[in-house]
Formats: C-alpha cells, structure tokens, sequence
C-alpha cells in the first residue's frame, strides 16, 4: 500500500525507524497524524475506559521522551470526545503525543501490517477529505 | 501545638479566619508569610480531596476544576485547569502528574480550592471542624 509521506513517516514510528529530523512538520502531516492517533485511541479505549488503564498506556508510550504525562492523557481524552482542557498544548508536545502513542496503541492493539497499513490510509483520506473524525464531547466530563 | 476541644492552632485560627473573609482564597494567599499555616493549608487540602474523591471517578475532578474555575471567572480550558487537576490527583497517590507545577503555582491553586470549601453553601460546619482538625493532626506529625 503507498502511502503519502506522513503516512509512511508514521508507519516507521510504529516500526521504531523513524529517523530523527529537526524539520518541522507541516499543518498536512500534523493531520493525519492527529487523525490516526485518534482513530486508534477510539479502537483501543471506550469512551468510559478507566482513566488507569488510559494512564498505563500513554506512560508506556511518552516516559522516555519526558513528555508531559496530564497533557497526553488529556489528548486521549479529548480524542474519545470528552470535554478536557487542552487549550494551549504546544504544537510540539501534541505532534509528539499523538506519534508515540499512536504507536503504542498499534503495539497494544497487535495490529497487523495490513491494518496498520488500513488505518493509516483511512486517516490520510480523512485528513485529504478534511474531515474531522473527532468524537463530539460526550456527558462523560 | 496542638488543639484542646474546640481550640486550634495559631494556624488553624488563621485559616479559619480568611475561610470567613469574603475572598477566602485571597484571603488564604495572605497566609504565605507563616510556615505554620502554608504547612497546615497544604494539609488541609490534602484531607479535603481525599475525603471528596477518593474512591470516586477520576473524571469528576475535571467536571469539578471546571465548575470551580468557571465560578470563579478564571479559564477553564487550558494550562491552569491542567494544573488544577494534576495538583488534585497528586494527593490521591498521583504524585507524578504534578512534578511540573511550580511550587508558586501550586499554592495559589490551593487556596483556590480550599477557598472553595466555603462556596454557598459551603460543607457544614461540622464537616470543616473535622476536616481542620484532621489537618492540623497531619500537621503536627510532619
């Protein structure tokens, strides 16, 4: 399956060969990465999953990179449609999150390179359509 | 040191006594100049989050960081409702997601919520007696 660049550059992130650049992503890549991170935080969590088990998974996913742990788990929050503060995250730590932890929910998730390569297209075709697969908030606070 | 009945400590009467001005938390961050009282408000916070959420849902501290900042006019959807929560789930054995609050920072969102505790209506009387003089015991033990 051919990817675009983002896409392919997420599939090595999973892969853990992701080459370190200092070249800041566009808006377009940030996107689909966003939009994949959120796809994959909806097939691994429910909207009402323990906070615990959310929290074990963004620690596995950002403590190496020290990234802050409450603005991780806020994202995956938010991306499962709930009302949480994110305002102000730098565009940095939320590239980063939804990288890392796009790739560990892969890893919990046991997908297999087809659906990998599946949902990675499906966010690229959602990011190119512009449209945003983000859960509506929910009653859940 | 410690209280006799119903008698506090030179801190508890501190506390008690900006709890009863018409800006609590205001009045609280006037206390910064005693150790005495900044240790016993610290405390006084930490039985008041355990005793209101301990056992329940992580996520009504969200529901409540912005219910409490919106009353008090303040941004509900950022840095500071963040560092809200984390400061709340840090005494409830999440110590971790609050490393980054500045001790600054910390003790102003303490005498938020400690302020809060007086919020129309307020808990009874009874229950901020309790809550006080379980502060000042932890106090009096660190």
């Amino acid at each position: 399956m051919t990817h675009t660049e983002a896409g392919r550059y997420l599939r090595l992130v999973v892969a853990e060969e992701a080459p370190r650049t200092g070249d800041t992503p566009d808006s377009g890549a940030r996107r689909v990465w966003e939009i994949a991170f959120g796809l994959a935080a909806r097939r691994r969590f429910e909207t009402d999953s323990p906070l615990a088990e959310i929290g074990r998974t963004v620690t596995a996913a950002v403590r190496s990179a020290a990234l802050p742990l409450l603005e991780a788990e806020m994202l995956v929050r938010e991306a499962l449609g709930e009302q949480v503060p994110v305002d102000g995250i730098a565009e940095s730590v939320r590239t980063a999150v939804h990288l890392l932890v796009f790739a560990r929910l892969a890893d919990e998730l046991a997908l297999t390179d087809d659906e990998l390569d599946s949902l990675i297209a499906q966010a690229e075709e959602l990011a190119a359509a512009g449209i945003s697969p983000r859960s509506e908030p929910t009653g859940v606070p | 040191m410690g209280q006799t009945g119903t008698l506090y400590t030179a801190a508890g009467r501190l506390l008690l006594d900006a709890l009863g001005e018409k800006s609590p938390a205001r009045s609280l961050s006037h206390c910064a100049g005693s150790p005495g009282a900044v240790r016993l408000l610290r405390e006084l916070f930490t039985v008041a989050v355990r005793r209101g959420f301990v056992g329940r849902d992580p996520r009504d501290i969200t529901a409540y960081v912005r219910d409490l900042l919106d009353y008090q006019s303040l941004p509900a959807g950022g840095e500071f409702a963040r560092q809200a929560e984390a400061v709340m789930r840090s005494v409830l054995g999440e110590p971790e997601v609050a490393y980054a609050v500045s001790d600054r920072r910390r003790f102003e969102l303490i005498c938020l919520m400690v302020g809060d505790l007086v919020r129309p209506p307020g808990v009874p009387t009874g229950e901020l007696v309790a809550l006080m003089r379980q502060a000042e015991r932890r106090a009096a033990r660190s």
